[in-house]
């Protein structure tokens, strides 16, 4: 049996951690749409076998009809499932915290395996280069500020870059399908979703109530 | 470290970790206001939290004001906590921040945890004073903020803003309204605008002792505002101040000569925090000397400058070639600590300085 998790560290992003040896640091991220997820806590399974930078599509528990392959288990409270065992799958209710079956494809995955990730994001942006916050996703050192060369970013993120963007930055080495290692520095910014007026509206409704509960109208 | 001051004593503590500052006052008999928040790098907790609860101080009796001087993400990380704890406490900000606007742009983005905390923090608090039924209470130019009359032998004590100014706060309200999201536009973290339009300057006194203590006020070429309007105010509190925390880090754009010719008195007792960001590092040199023509009394909590993080060689290598520079954000931290007898005089001001605080005099410059 093969399992991988999908641990989520904010309410649009998660990030999927295999748990076999073999496959140890791998890690994918994709994105969720935040309409479905929102305020909610969830969990997510996908078998460890997914390609690497693969697309990511997810459907809610129960809630939105699966389409085709997605299906979920609402029992199970554990991050970890077996995913040959589909009996509890596609309960009606929904979870305190959902848990997705990702629905996996067989190929052989080049694997990455990073000695540092960090998650960026933009404060300053200059002629050559960009100033942003480094925060290491394991914790494992202090928060960094760098100014990062604009030549190494991909042309298709370069357009990407704006203060307040996001992004990911991996050190560490690729173990390609045959076998072979090599040296990697990875830098992908994150392809953000947009403001929706419900959400706008929402915040707005919020603000009205705190004003309200601090006698300001 | 841990001995809490006197009843009779004033004390001023300033926590400065390198990016952020926290300054405590001890006004006597156990009462506490906290001004701003920072984060202490090993422990991860609220310095001004941490700091009271080391020195037995209960925070929900005795601390009666946070302010937060503006929303920069170096002078509010952990307040939220802060507020938590303090349960009694009122919260003050600036007026600037009083406009559905901004509220309404804090609730948007204080559902998405972002990696600059400044309007996370300011979520948290709003929540807090709403579940505890307090009310802030908004800080602007001349504003009384809280008042001890002194019964029961307490000495009388005052805590006035003299900023942000009624131009700034004007100014403040049009720059946060550019803040707010438009729909179908693409969700970032929020870096907060400079320049910083809306700090609280707050003015101390407890009996005869003033203080002055300078939160991030810029000067302004126009008068209206910053540095020049509170010097220029008849509104102002009489009084001059024998200790003045120095505004933004020491930086030459915070500092008016006519502050410490009409505010202080001749060679006060002054201290300041560090900050570093990018390519600048505050203060400079030339800030230190020119602070150390105007007082012998000079105190920083940290060295200006950063340090790197070690990291292993294949890590090092990339990050070598794929940077102009990095450095650790809080590079250093320390705590700086003036102690004072409310009744003997003339004022002497005990200091004593943690970590890596020093005084102006003994950095290498």
């Amino acid at each position: 049996m093969q399992l991988a998790r999908f641990k989520q560290y904010d309410q649009e992003r998660i990030r999927i951690a295999s748990d076999n040896i073999y496959l140890n640091d791998f890690e994918e991220e994709g994105e969720v749409a935040p309409s479905l997820y929102m305020d909610r806590k969830w969990k997510v399974i996908t078998n460890p076998n997914v390609t690497s930078y693969g697309q990511v599509s997810f459907q809610e528990c129960g809630f939105i009809a699966p389409q085709g392959e997605a299906s979920v288990d609402s029992k199970i409270n554990s991050t970890y499932i077996d995913i040959d065992d589909k009996s509890n799958l596609l309960q009606k209710e929904i979870p305190e915290s959902p848990i997705v079956w990702y629905p996996f494809k067989y190929q052989r995955a080049t694997l990455f395996t990073s000695f540092i990730k960090w998650r960026g994001v933009v404060l300053k942006i200059y002629k050559d280069c960009f100033l942003c916050r480094l925060v290491d996703q394991d914790g494992n050192s202090p928060d960094e500020e760098a100014e990062i060369l604009l030549s190494e970013i991909s042309d298709e993120d370069l357009q990407l870059i704006d203060i307040g963007a996001v992004f990911y930055w991996s050190i560490g080495y690729q173990t390609n399908p045959s076998g072979s290692r090599t040296r990697s520095s990875i830098i992908r910014f994150r392809r953000l979703p947009v403001w929706r007026s419900e959400e706008l509206s929402e915040a707005q409704k919020k603000a009205e109530k705190t004003l309200i509960a601090f006698g300001i109208t | 470290m841990l001995t809490p001051p006197l009843n009779e004593e004033v004390e001023i503590s300033i926590f400065g970790p390198g990016y952020g500052e926290c300054i405590l006052v001890h006004i006597g008999f156990n009462d506490w206001i906290i001004i701003d928040s920072c984060i202490n790098p090993s422990s991860k907790e609220p310095c001004a939290v941490e700091y009271l609860s080391s020195i037995g101080v209960p925070l929900d009796t005795g601390v009666k004001l946070i302010i937060a001087t503006h929303w920069h993400d170096d002078h509010i990380r952990g307040i939220g906590k802060t507020v938590n704890s303090c349960s009694n406490a009122t919260f003050v900000c600036s007026d600037g921040l009083l406009t559905k606007e901004f509220i309404t742009f804090i609730k948007a983005y204080g559902a998405r945890p972002g990696l600059t905390k400044g309007v996370n923090e300011f979520d948290i608090v709003l929540k807090s004073l709403e579940t505890s039924h307090r009310t802030p209470k908004y800080a602007s130019a001349e504003k009384a903020l809280w008042k001890r009359n002194g019964p029961n032998g307490k000495p009388p004590c005052c805590i006035t803003a003299l900023s942000p100014a009624d131009f700034a706060i004007h100014l403040a309200k049009i720059q946060l309204k550019e803040l707010f999201p438009q729909g179908n536009t693409t969700k970032r973290d929020v870096v907060a605008p400079q320049p910083n339009n809306v700090a609280v300057v707050i003015w101390i006194e407890v009996g005869d002792i003033y203080l002055l203590l300078g939160s991030d006020l810029e000067n302004s070429p126009d008068k209206r505002h910053g540095w020049a309007a509170i010097v220029d105010s008849n509104l102002r509190p009489e009084g001059i101040a024998s200790v003045f925390k120095i505004p933004h880090h020491g930086s030459k754009n915070a500092d008016l000569p006519e502050v410490w010719e009409k505010m202080l008195i001749k060679n006060p007792l002054s201290v300041m925090t560090p900050f570093s960001k990018g390519n600048v590092s505050l203060p400079t040199l030339e800030d230190i000397n020119r602070i150390k023509s105007q007082t012998s009394e000079g105190y920083i909590t940290a060295p200006p400058g950063v340090k790197r993080v070690k990291k292993p060689k294949i890590v090092e290598q990339f990050v070598k070639g794929a940077t102009k520079s990095i450095y650790q954000v809080n590079s250093f931290f320390g705590h700086a600590r003036f102690r004072a007898d409310l009744k003997s005089r003339p004022i002497d001001w005990k200091t004593e300085l943690f970590q890596s605080a020093t005084s102006l005099n003994s950095l290498k410059v």
